[in-house]
This record gives structure tokens, sequence and C-alpha cells, in this order.
């Protein structure tokens, strides 16, 4: 009899708090990738892939980090559901090794719950230089589920693993699996006696579990029985009302004191030890701002801006586009095509390959790598947690808390990738004023980048943008935290340790992420340009920078910015593109950079961000977003241009 | 809930020095279940390692990253 023989094969699911390994373990397993990093939260979204696991293939699950069955979060939610769902299968409950007294609670609620579970001890490396020591064989004893200790980022343990898995799903199963029953205090023991009665078989939950998560209050489970059985519920609610402590608390602690006693005798804590190291230097502001200098210009300045979007881009746009691909093209169209039309939706000025694709492989592509190689080094070394601490105290002013520092950073990579992380934040108020700022000041790693090389040679003009975008990043904090109402945001984190990022997981990242990347933008690229030839060839084009250059003379523009703003609605990048173009065609003076490069950093997100904004935080409230932002950028714009005006900076002399 | 135990806030806590947790006290229930989830356990033998930008505290081999609000819900038993 084989187990989990409902589809012909097995069904693996890990689970785990954020941050143990979970996503390691499922690109291990299985030949797809999830992101991995050194922070908690890397995983939003539910990964699954296929994996042959010693000749027998098997459904593999990944699922965002869990604390307890008890979620917190929208994404702690999509994970308990998806575990509950998947009846049969085998749940890796995945656990850093140095903590177990801390998560072997879970692998009981997960045995309460009915799953069959196998313990994955993760990370011995660092509980054996903490001087840990475990017993893994008696823990699994005690427990009755099978324990694997790995060291999964040297795949360590990984075949002992993979035939434990294979031992489980193969096992002739004792069905419907064994329950742990956990003795609770009897505050707890009468209510949930009295409940479980009334929600046998209820929701495919043993009827304890499913009585405890309604003793708790638990959003979902309340709402399935007050539909199914509203004396039941009404029932729950007067227990609760009775009880001393709330019921969560008393079930947690009496978990944990369950764990301890399972551990004594198979977990040893070795000597406390701890000096001082870089972590300190970190987070303390006075260190910590200078480094996080370093970093910013080392990192962004240096490493994205002038080896990506200088070195780079020169060297595919201009020696491979401009001097060579292009002019050949350019002819081969003008000589094989028929008519008009055609030769231009290939070639020339907005052509798919001259246009559409230069700008996404020779100009956008090498910045965006470069600036998530750069990312993905700094989520994997643990930098990530300690730049949160270090800016809680500024963002508490903004009505945000220290964990939106990243999906900002992340902004100034792809701020469509970082709308979709905001999930990670607590609170809706919290999640809406980060993708305002988002949308607002932060600028993608292409605009960055390009913007970078093209005030290089104007360090006044470039450290102009910094601070008026750095100013309106300011002020839209301060005024969203003041007018939306709701309380701020609480800060609590677990920060990892330092650890030196493997090459290998940065390129896997790094490569996933671009991917991904260029398959989201190169459509879009090339549908722009294609709207564009049509568009130029029936005038359309003309016709509307025509309709915008009054606005753009008041901005102190050339009329051609109007197609820029027009482009960077579709993409940001796409219109900081444009802007390279200009500027490298000598049409911009000093003061007018500074105010194009302002405005369209603070202009509308492109398209993409904005189909996310609008699926993630609803109609209105992108909506409203998206008209405050264009308000703002030309407000801010115009501004800019009256001072230049009224002050006489920066001069013609100075470019 | 556990108010009737004598002890300081984490807060007040010496840079260094070490306590061990006697009740949680925090202002709303959500809170106290983010306690508990990070391993914040009365009973639990914590050790404050900053009080500045923000309260960093070990417990275990876990440093945990608080502000005000959430330290000072903690009630610890100085060492």
């Amino acid at each position: 009899m084989l187990r989990g023989t409902k589809k012909g094969r097995g069904t693996i699911v890990l689970v785990g708090t954020p941050n143990v390994g979970k996503s390691l373990l499922f690109n291990q397993l299985s030949r797809s990738y999830a992101a991995v990093s050194n922070y908690p939260g890397t995983t939003v979204e539910i990964s699954r892939g296929q994996a042959v696991i010693q000749g027998r293939p098997v459904e593999i699950i990944d699922t965002p980090g869990m604390y307890s069955l008890l979620p917190m979060t929208e994404e702690e939610a999509v994970a308990r559901r998806l575990l509950f769902k998947a009846k049969g299968a085998l749940v890796l409950h995945v656990a850093d090794a140095r903590n177990l007294p801390r998560h072997l609670p879970m692998t009981l609620q997960l045995l309460e719950a009915g799953c069959r579970v196998l313990l994955v001890v993760n990370m011995l490396d660092e509980s054996q230089r903490a001087g840990v020591r475990l017993d893994l064989k008696g823990l699994s004893e005690r427990l009755g589920v099978p324990v694997v200790g790995t060291v999964l980022l040297h795949r360590q343990g990984l075949t002992d693993l993979k035939r434990a898995i294979l031992k489980e799903l193969t096992a002739p199963s004792p069905s419907p699996g064994p329950v742990r029953e956990e003795p609770y205090p009897p505050e707890l023991e009468g209510p949930l006696a009295l409940l479980s009665r009334r929600l046998a078989g209820f929701s495919g939950l043993p009827p304890r579990m499913a009585a405890f998560l309604l003793l708790c209050g638990d959003g979902e489970m309340e709402a399935a029985v007050k539909k199914a059985d509203p004396a039941a519920f009404k029932l729950a609610a007067a227990l609760r009302g009775k009880l001393q402590a709330p019921a969560a608390y008393t079930g947690a602690l009496h978990r944990y004191e369950e764990a301890r006693r399972l551990l004594q005798g198979c977990f040893a804590r070795g000597p406390a030890q701890r000096g001082p190291d870089l972590s300190d230097l970190l987070i303390q502001p006075l260190t910590g701002l200078p480094l996080l200098f370093l970093v910013v210009y080392f990192g962004l300045y240096r490493f994205v801006g002038g080896f990506g979007a200088g070195y780079l881009v020169n060297l595919l746009e201009s020696r491979l586009f401009a001097g060579l691909l292009i002019p050949w093209v350019d002819r081969l169209a003008l000589a094989y095509l028929p008519g008009e039309l055609l030769p231009r939706l290939l070639a020339l000025e907005y052509g798919l390959i001259t246009m559409g694709l230069r700008y996404a492989v020779a100009i956008v592509l090498p910045i965006v790598g470069t600036f998530f190689f750069f990312f993905a080094f700094l989520e994997d070394s643990g930098y990530l947690p300690r730049l949160a601490l270090l800016s809680d105290r500024l963002l508490k002013r903004l009505g945000l808390s220290g964990r939106a520092v990243i999906p900002l950073a992340l902004g100034l990579g792809c701020g469509t990738m970082a709308v979709i992380v905001t999930r990670t934040l607590e609170s809706r108020r919290e999640r809406v004023i980060t993708s305002f700022l988002l949308a607002l000041a932060v600028p993608c790693s292409a605009q960055l980048g390009l913007f970078f090389g093209i005030l290089a040679g104007f360090p006044q003009g470039l450290l102009l943008w910094l601070g008026v975008v750095l100013l309106c990043l300011m002020a839209a904090g301060l005024l969203a935290d003041g007018f939306l109402p709701g309380e701020g945001a609480g800060f609590y984190l677990e920060v990892p340790p330092l650890r030196v990022p493997s090459l290998a997981n940065i390129a896997a990242k790094t490569w996933t992420r671009m991917s991904w990347y260029f398959k989201e933008v190169l459509p879009v690229f090339l549908s722009i340009s294609l709207i564009l030839s049509v568009g130029h060839y029936l005038g359309v084009l003309d016709w509307m920078v025509h309709r915008l250059s009054p606005l753009m003379a008041l901005l102190g523009l050339p009329k051609e910015m109007a197609l820029i703003f027009f482009l960077g609605f579709f993409r940001r990048d796409y219109g900081a593109a444009g802007l390279f173009d200009l500027t490298a065609r000598g049409l911009l003076d000093p003061a007018s950079l500074v105010v194009a490069a302002v405005t369209l950093t603070l202009f509308l997100p492109c398209l993409a961000q904005m189909a996310v904004l609008f699926r993630e935080r609803g109609a209105r409230t992108a909506l409203s977003i998206i008209l405050l932002v264009g308000g703002i950028a030309l407000g801010a714009g115009l501004l800019l241009r009256l001072i230049f005006l009224l002050s006489g900076f920066p001069g013609e002399g100075l470019w | 809930m556990s108010r009737k135990i004598r002890g300081i806030p984490l807060t007040r806590l010496r840079r260094g020095q070490s306590g061990r947790i006697v009740g949680l006290s925090p202002s709303r229930q959500a809170d106290l279940q983010k306690l508990i989830t990070l391993g914040l356990f009365p009973g639990e033998r914590v050790i404050i390692l900053h009080h500045k930008p923000l309260h960093v505290v070990q417990v275990g081999y876990t440093q945990i990253a608080l502000d005000r609000q959430g330290a000072g819900s903690i009630i610890v038993q100085p060492e």
C-alpha cells in the first residue's frame, strides 16, 4: 500500500517559522526555484514544484513563514489554509536547531491538527558552533515522529532526509493518523470538551483542534462555525468570556512547557557567548549611518550606477546596438520591406527592434540585473533587518515601522515587485502608506541608474535631485501619517545572524528575478514601440506633443519631453531611457535636466506597478494614490523651475 | 493577567543585564500573541543587548528587536 495514492503520488508541504530555510529545501528537493534570503518573510506566496525523490515523483509545496497555527498576517493565513486543505500530505516542519525550544511547540500543534509530520532540524552547523548538544534520535522517540538533522546551506543531511521522506510516503498508514491530544490546564479542558463534542467531523480538523481555534476567537473558524452551527458559536463566545486569560495564551504557554519537557535530555544550550560584532556597528546610528552611506555609495552609485548603467549599458547600447545592430536592421528594413509603415514597425526611430528591444536589452536589463545582484547580496548577508532597526525611528514619523524598509529598498529595484512585498507588513494602513511612497518617491533601478549616469558630470544637479526627491518622500509620509486614520505600526523583528552570502544562491536569485522582470517588460516595451510607430505614422504623436508643449514650456523643458512623460506612464524605466536619449542629443541644459529628473522620478508609476497597485490596494485607494502622485510631481516640477528662474541657478556654464 | 507578579519592564534593564520574564502586559491581545510567537514567554531568560536605536533582546539564541511599546510590555525580574 502506498501512502497518498489518491493522485498516484505523495505531496509534501513545507512549513515553519520565517527564515529557517524552507525555500532552500524547496529548491534542493524540486527543480524549481523559490527566492531564498536571510530575512524573515521572503516567501509571500505559495510555490509548487515537482520533485523526484529516489525515483518517486512527489509534489512539493513551499509556504510563507508561519509562527503558529493562529495566523497574524495575511500570508500566514494563506499558509494555514493550504495546510488544512492538504489532507494526507506529509508535512515537513523545518526548524532552527539552536532554537528548538521555540520551534517545537508548533510541531506539537501540527500533530494536534492531525498532520503527518517529519521534523527537519536545520542549521546544525550553527547550533554546533554555539555549543548546543542535541539528541535527535531521542527526540524522535519521544515525539513519535521522524526527526532528521540537516545543514541545508551545505546540502548536508539531504540524503538522509530524502530516505526518511520516502519511508514516510511509502509506509502503511495508520488511518486517520495519530492525533496528539494535548492535556491542557483544567481551565481550558472543560470548554474544550464541551465544544469538541459539538464540532465532531467539522471542517475536517480533529474536533479538539477546531474547538481550540474557536475558543481562541480565530476569525476563519468563527465564520465557518457561525454559519454551520450558530448555537456552538454562541456557546464558544460564552465560554471564552469566562476564561481568566486568552485561550491562545494559555494554550501556547502549555505547549511551550510541554516542548521544554520533551527536550529535557535531548537539548542542552551551550555557554552563552556574545561579544560586540559587526552587528552592533550596523545598528548604532553613529556608525550605522556612515556604513549605510558606504553601502549605498558602493552598491548603488558605483556598482549599479557606474558599472551597470555606465559600463554595461555603454557596451550594449553604443557598441552592440548603435554601432552594429541598428544600422544593419535599418538598412535591411528599408531595402526589403515594402511601403512606409512596415519598415517603421521594425526599424527606424520607434521600431520594435531599434527601440523596443534596444531599450529592454541594452538599457534596462543591465541596470536591473546589477541591482538585483546587489540586493540579493544584501538579503543574504542579513543586512536588511539591521537596516530596518536603524530606520525604525525615522519611519515611525511617516506612520510606518522599520519593517517597511524592506519593500521600500526593494522598490529601488522594481516598484512592481515591491508593492507585492508590502504583504509582509502588518496593518492595512502601513501597506497603503508604503504603496503611496513607492508610487511617488522611490525611483526604480532603471531610473536610478540612468539618472546617476546622466547627472554624473553634474554633482550639484545630482545632489539637488536626491535632496528634492527625499524631501518629497518625507513630506508625503508625514502628510499620509497625519491624514490617514488609525494608529501607527508597532515594531518587532527577529534579527537573523549575519551570514556570508553564497555566490550560487545570489546568482540563482538574480537570475530568477531578471527572468521574471524580462518576461514582464519585454512585451510591454514591444507594444509601446508598436503604438509609437503607428502613432507617429498617423501623426497622433506630433499632435500630442503639441498639446502638451505648453505644460513642458511651463516646466522650462523642450517639447520633446512630452513624449518622455508619455513613455514614462507605460514604464518608468522606458521614460528614463528616453531621457537618456534626449540628453545624449544635447537637448537639455542642466537646470531643465534637474527639473526633468525630479518630475519624472515623482511622476506616475509605470503601468505594471499601477496594475499591481489596483490588485493589492483596491480601486479607490489606487486611484487616490495616482491622482495625488500626478499632482505632487507636477507641483514639485513647477516649484523647482520657479526657484531656478528666480535664483539663476545653476547657470549655463556648469555643464 | 500577570499584574500580581512583581518586576520591572524590560526597558528599565541595564544594557548587558539579564532577567527572567515574569509577565506580559501588552495593551492589545494581538501583541500578546506576537510576543509569544517570538519566544518571549514567562520563565525565559533574556539579555538586553541594546536600548538604542531600539531595544534588542536575546532570548535563547534569537535576537529580537522591539520598539518601546513592545519592550515595555515585557515584565522581567532582574538577575
